[in-house]
């Protein structure tokens, strides 16, 4: 079964900056305390991770890329393009994250 | 306790190492290099000095939008006064003359009290009268000027016409959710506030991240947001107190040279919000802030972005130009304004 993450349910409804320094809820805490730990699950137990990006009042670029940029940036393998993102109240999010996670891999 | 030989150092005299260090010195050097030309600095300063201090005075039309020369200069008074007063002196604003004032105005005069730090440093006693035209008084009524000030004869309310001035260090998302409501409560369009959030949380993590310098900055760091309801749309101003856009970006040696000479401030602030290669970390994944907010005001939902920051102005339009210009009077900070279209 593949493990799944609602960002406004499993962590909030206003995600706020890029670092923990910028204030609550950022992306950096985002992707230490959930993102990254369900992604080395997922990857063990040989599952799919998805992450629906529905439900909040929306993302800053700087959370989206400090979360899913900087975990491209750790794991540094193409493996994290897997990760499935839903967002059917803004799609064009979907493009921005793949585009993060990619310029991350490319530079690290 | 035991007696370790060493002499105590009062308040006063680590002001004074401090102040004759080495290091106080390569700061002062590095500031001075990064504005050569103070008289530029602060143009058509003319200083009240009475028994008990300095009085500035405000102009008839006090708006950054309307009349940016004046109001410009009556700021860069203040700031002037608060470097250059002694101990316990006394700043008052005078306000009688105001006749038209903008949001944004009452916001950077509540950033001076609350936030320069030589008024801090020198216990400047700041005080002040508001403008006789009950029209403009009625504005910083409205605006939540009386939340930040003591005035005894004066009953803040509040109306469902605006959100009162808010002010922060860190990116709030509460606060970012709450103005969103608040825009859907008055608007017809549901769905559109989810570029609206990322505008705000991005304005204030670039505050968070870029805006201040311990040593160069002058006020403290802090940002400030106003929301307010009008027929045909919402308008919005977001402040902060910061050394500006033009300082803070990354600039090439040449670019680096020709500002000792020349003013591109706006320049820089077009070049930031077009997404060239401006982020002051220098890091790849970086600069994505200004751009996106760019990004955003190209939405229909988002009109007449003006983005005021040291001696540059621009103005955003429709079709993705900017207009720009600069200023004879810096301003101390950036300030964003922008209506949401309902």
């Amino acid at each position: 079964m593949p493990i799944v993450i609602n960002i406004a349910k499993d962590y909030t409804k206003t995600p706020g900056g890029r670092e923990k320094k910028d204030g609550p809820f950022s992306g950096e805490d985002f992707r230490e305390t959930i993102l990254l730990p369900k992604f080395r699950e997922a990857e063990r137990l040989n599952e799919k991770l998805i992450i629906n990006l529905d439900g909040g009042y929306g993302y800053g670029t700087s959370f989206l890329e400090e979360a899913f940029g900087g975990l491209a940036r750790i794991i540094k393998d193409e493996k994290v393009m897997n990760i499935d993102i839903i967002s059917d109240e803004e799609p064009i999010l979907i493009e921005d994250i793949a585009a993060y996670m990619k310029s991350a891999l490319q530079g690290s | 306790m035991e007696d370790t030989g060493l002499k105590k150092v009062t308040y006063r005299q680590k002001r004074w190492y401090y102040a004759k260090s080495k290091k106080r010195l390569r700061e002062l050097h590095r500031r001075n290099k990064r504005k050569p030309d103070k008289k530029s600095y602060i143009s058509n300063i003319s200083i009240n000095q009475t028994r008990r201090g300095y009085t500035v005075h405000a102009p008839e039309i006090l708006s950054i939008v309307e009349n940016q020369e004046e109001t410009l200069d009556f700021f860069a008074q203040a700031l002037h006064i608060a470097n250059i007063g002694k101990d316990n002196q006394e700043i008052f604003f005078d306000l009688s003359n105001v006749k038209t004032v903008s949001p944004e105005s009452v916001m950077y005069i509540i950033a001076i009290l609350r936030n320069v730090k030589s008024i801090k440093a020198h216990k400047l006693i700041c005080k002040g009268n508001s403008p006789n035209d009950p029209a403009a008084s009625k504005v910083f009524l409205d605006a939540g000027f009386y939340l930040y000030v003591y005035c005894p004869s004066v009953y803040n309310t509040h109306t469902n016409e605006s959100i009162q001035i808010k002010d922060g260090k860190t990116a709030d998302g509460i606060l970012a959710g709450k103005i969103c409501d608040y825009v859907r409560d008055h608007s017809s369009k549901y769905s559109s506030t989810k570029r609206l959030y990322p505008m705000i949380i991005e304005l204030m993590t670039n505050t968070r991240q870029h805006a201040y310098r311990r040593y160069l900055s002058e006020m403290e760091d802090n940002w400030y947001v106003y929301a307010e309801n009008r027929p045909d749309c919402i308008l919005f101003v977001f402040l902060d107190t910061g050394i500006g856009i033009p300082y803070t970006i990354r600039k090439g040696f040449k670019e680096r040279v020709k500002e000792l000479f020349i003013t591109e401030d706006a320049k820089f602030i077009t070049s930031a919000l077009k997404g060239d290669f401006r982020t002051e970390t220098g890091l790849d994944h970086r600069g994505k802030g200004l751009p996106e907010i760019y990004k955003i005001s190209q939405d229909e939902i988002i009109a007449d972005l003006m983005v005021i920051s040291g001696k540059g102005v621009c103005y955003v339009r429709k079709n993705g130009l900017i207009e720009e210009y600069n200023l004879n009077t810096s301003f101390i900070g950036t300030m964003f304004c922008w209506k949401y279209i309902k």
